[in-house]
């Protein structure tokens, strides 16, 4: 079995990684930046390895390949090989910089995060079927697919990065209130919905706990996809 | 002797977070170059052949986040002159 696209895939996903974090270093800083980074894995690894766990897909084809005990990808957080997660990464950074920083106004948030989340599809119309060919990932079970990708999966990647940027928007770059939230934040994280300057801490909080919503809500529709295709 | 410590003007602030952007988009263009190589390697023009979707698929679906993010190294300016 060819594990070389394997390896490169791995490697190459984290030298942009890399890359991608040095370049919103130097646009944002520091904090925004690692709230970008980690932020990109907490918010993909449940979905990661709940699409493991529940047999979508598998990771482990080259499992013993390259060395005896080899586990398939030289990183892992969990179940999930973390250079999955530095993909996400990429796509969600570089999506988020075209269009809120140079392509639209800075006023435009919705339509911003909706065109990220078609770039990202549109990327994934590439990668998924290069990936799943070679087998760095291994779709399971039967589904409406196209190229072999199952349609839910780019209603899945839509969702993702373009909560993902509304997230990011509204609590890393800028703490601004997200109206459906606001009443439950003010009680339970106490930020003031006139709040101007929240501490790093209440940003902690606000992002762990938008996070957790969306996540839940994102899961729940992408189940629904993966029902009706 | 004395160290000088090196203050950045506005202006290479500015040219700074320019710099900033303009890395974060070429991110996705070294992303689409990495499939792209993904993709030879798994093709049977190299000795590790495997099935795959021909190259003319990968570049036209590409084609528009390829020419988006072009796009926007070209046009990434300071966010104040926006």
């Amino acid at each position: 079995m060819n594990i070389i696209p394997a390896i490169v895939a791995e490697v190459g996903a984290f030298l942009i990684a890399g890359l991608v974090f040095y370049g919103l270093r130097k646009r944002y800083g520091w904090t925004v930046a690692s709230f970008f980074l980690l932020g990109s894995v907490a918010w993909t690894t449940p979905l990661e390895t709940l699409g493991i766990s529940t047999g979508s897909y598998s990771y482990s084809t080259f499992v013993g390949t390259l060395f005896p005990g080899y586990p398939g990808y030289f990183v892992w957080i969990g179940i999930v090989p973390l250079w999955i997660e530095m993909g996400w990464f990429i796509v969600s950074a570089s999506s988020f910089m075209i269009f809120h920083e140079v392509l639209l106004s800075r006023s435009k948030t919705i339509a911003a995060a909706v065109f990220a989340g078609l770039f990202a599809v549109d990327l994934d119309l590439m990668i998924d079927p290069i990936a799943s060919s070679n087998r760095l990932w291994v779709w399971i079970g039967p589904s409406m697919s196209l190229m072999g990708i199952p349609l839910y999966n780019y209603v899945g990647w839509f969702l993702m990065i373009f909560l993902y940027d509304i997230i990011v928007w509204n609590t890393i770059i800028a703490f601004k209130q997200i109206r459906v939230l606001s009443t439950i934040e003010r009680k339970l994280l106490r930020i003031k919905e006139s709040a101007q300057t929240v501490s790093l801490a209440q940003r902690t909080r606000g992002f762990l706990f938008r996070m957790l919503v969306f996540e839940i809500f994102a899961i729940f529709l992408i189940k629904i996809a993966s029902v009706v295709l | 002797m004395t160290a000088s410590k090196q203050v950045e003007t506005p202006e290479e602030k500015t040219e700074s977070k320019v710099i900033g952007i303009r890395i974060v988009v070429a991110g996705a263009l070294a992303s689409i170059a990495l499939w792209i190589f993904v993709l030879f390697l798994g093709s049977p023009i190299t000795p590790f052949s495997s099935p795959n979707p021909s190259f003319a698929y990968a570049f036209v679906v590409c084609a528009p986040a390829f020419l988006l993010s072009v796009l926007a190294i070209y046009k990434a300016k300071s966010p104040s002159k926006k």
